[in-house]
């Protein structure tokens, strides 16, 4: 194994984009089945996910061999050419130069567009709501493209890695459910903690409820972890995450810490007194999880 | 006509001189290596080794053969370097793939998405880099710098459609001299790649995959499964934990 290619700034950004989505699809969610009147979920998601989002691409940008080209992916900047980008299902709309660069094989390509849309969503309805506006309608639109957005952010996590010639990334389906599975789970505990920190009004009802939420999302978790693993199995390629160096992160830090301890946690007489336990293992659990499957999947 | 090499390992004697020839005409600078006990070096491809001969023993019928393939990108029809470029800098030139050094950011995503391992990031601005099928001599109609200097001509330059047709002779006849495995590579491999290799053994004895594919060739895909999660999120833990309690608490407050 060389030097990896993609290394912790990546798996950071997949987790806080990660949460970041999550968090806001939970939110809306929450509010759209009537649990959440005053929005507030939503509020706290949308201050908690566009710096998340930011940060992570502020961390790619950073680790880019060229950061100070990273608006290539946006923009083509070509003044002293004129030539036409193409092939490959490439398409640059050159109206003038520079051009837009928009490419819909490349998941990486969707995904700054993506990351960029649901920022602007984002910062467009902190603005609406600290101006206490009135049009209802504006705020609508935005929540619902916050929302789109949100889950297209998730998705883009895993896509990105399984369109690859990366054994373990490719060799199955499950890698972006097993991603927007982790992210709405990471979310919701970033919800769960963010509220219990701001100590909102009636807070222990609607934290009952979230915490059963949370429950589920880790059942479904487990399961999809392991139809992966099973998927993996049959490639024969599951070896870096079940074994070697990579193995202990995956068992206790995914597995025990992230998943088990959890769910137990929800059935044991501890649940009362620890309410921040099972959000803030969930969180790093999700860490974990990135980490091994970034890493593992270059082994 | 669309230009290619054709690689013929059963002609290679791994002197390396093409990989010495690719340095020279390309200007890229040595690599510090140690020994590994094995006459391969450097360990492997980088930004500045675009191409390698790689060494491996196969034991056959008792006896070991010693195969040596030369590495470096293939210059694929259908490219997966190109399909995941964020920016377009992964771009086929004619039949050859390169990579735009002033439109490159470095993501990496051709490093990983290339099914030969042919692409890597590095000196001197951290982007991709890789063979470059010597275009600047291709064009102005000279052979790329390491056919030019392969002394036992294991190398060819010319017509894709002649080489296919001296390839298949080749593969004739090593299948005739106790080679049953021979085999032409890179035909129809991808869309066809552009450089052919003449096969004495399976691809896979020669570390090549048998049916390289694109890395995006699932990508719809994956992206619908994403979506089905999340849908299958929304109904499971939020519409029936918050919408069900929500709906048993107003039915509660309407009694």
């Amino acid at each position: 194994m060389g030097e990896l290619t993609w290394g912790t700034p990546l798996f950071f950004d997949l987790w806080m984009a990660g949460m970041a989505g999550g968090a806001y699809f939970a939110a809306f969610l929450i509010h759209l089945f009537g649990a959440d009147e005053e929005k507030r979920l939503l509020k706290l998601a949308t201050y908690i996910g566009v710096p998340l989002v930011l940060l992570g691409v502020l961390a790619i940008i950073i680790d880019l061999g060229e950061p100070l080209r990273a608006f290539n992916i946006y923009v083509g900047l070509r003044p002293w050419s004129w030539q036409v980008v193409s092939g490959g299902g490439a398409a640059s709309l050159r109206a003038w130069p520079p051009s837009v660069t928009f490419h819909l094989t490349s998941p990486m390509s969707l995904g700054g567009w993506i990351l960029v849309i649901f920022s602007v969503a984002g910062v467009a309805l902190i603005v609406l709501w600290f101006a206490k506006t009135t049009i209802a309608l504006a705020i609508k639109v935005l929540t619902w493209i916050g929302f789109a957005f949100a889950v297209l952010v998730m998705t883009y996590t895993g896509v990105v890695l399984s369109a690859s010639s990366q054994a373990l990334w490719q060799a199955t389906f499950l890698v972006p459910p097993l991603f927007v599975a982790s992210a709405t789970s990471t979310g919701l505990a970033a919800l769960m903690i963010a509220l219990q920190l701001t100590g909102a009004r009636e807070r222990a009802a609607v934290m009952a409820q979230l915490r059963k939420a949370l429950t589920v999302l880790v059942i479904v978790q487990l399961v999809v972890l392991v139809g992966f693993l099973l998927w993996l199995s049959v490639a024969g390629v599951v070896g870096p995450l079940i074994s070697g160096t990579l193995c202990l992160f995956f068992w206790v830090g995914v597995v025990l810490l992230g998943l088990l301890i959890p769910l137990g946690l929800e059935f044991s007489a501890l649940r009362g007194r620890a309410v921040l336990a099972s959000p803030a293992l969930v969180l790093l659990g999700g860490l974990v999880l990135r980490a091994v499957v970034v890493i593992g999947g270059q082994m | 006509m669309a230009k290619a090499m054709l690689i013929d390992t059963y002609k290679c004697m791994a002197c390396r001189g093409c990989q010495v020839a690719c340095k020279a005409w390309n200007d890229l600078p040595a690599e510090t290596t140690v020994n590994r006990g094995t006459y391969e070096n450097p360990p492997a491809l980088s930004e500045k080794t675009w191409t390698r001969v790689e060494f491996r023993e196969v034991e056959a019928g008792g006896e070991v053969a010693w195969l040596f393939r030369k590495h470096q990108c293939m210059h694929c029809t259908q490219a997966s370097c190109v399909s995941v470029c964020p920016t377009g800098a992964a771009m086929h030139h004619g039949e050859f793939v390169l990579i735009d050094q002033a439109q490159c950011i470095g993501c990496g995503y051709c490093v990983q998405a290339c099914p030969f391992d042919a692409v890597h990031l590095g000196e001197p601005k951290g982007t991709a880099r890789k063979c470059t099928f010597c275009l600047d001599r291709v064009t102005d109609g000279y052979e790329p710098a390491c056919a030019k200097a392969c002394p036992p001509g294991a190398i060819q330059f010319g017509d894709r459609g002649e080489l296919i047709a001296t390839g298949k002779g080749r593969v004739g006849e090593l299948r005739a001299n106790g080679h049953p495995n021979a085999r032409l590579y890179g035909e129809t491999e991808l869309g066809g790649l552009h450089q052919l290799y003449v096969l004495t053994d399976k691809a896979a004895a020669f570390g090549l995959p048998e049916a390289p594919r694109v890395a995006t060739r699932n990508v719809l895909g994956q992206w619908l499964s994403g979506f089905v999660t999340a849908g299958v999120l929304a109904a499971l833990p939020f519409w029936l934990v918050i919408k069900r309690r929500q709906e048993m608490a107003s039915s509660r407050g309407g009694e």
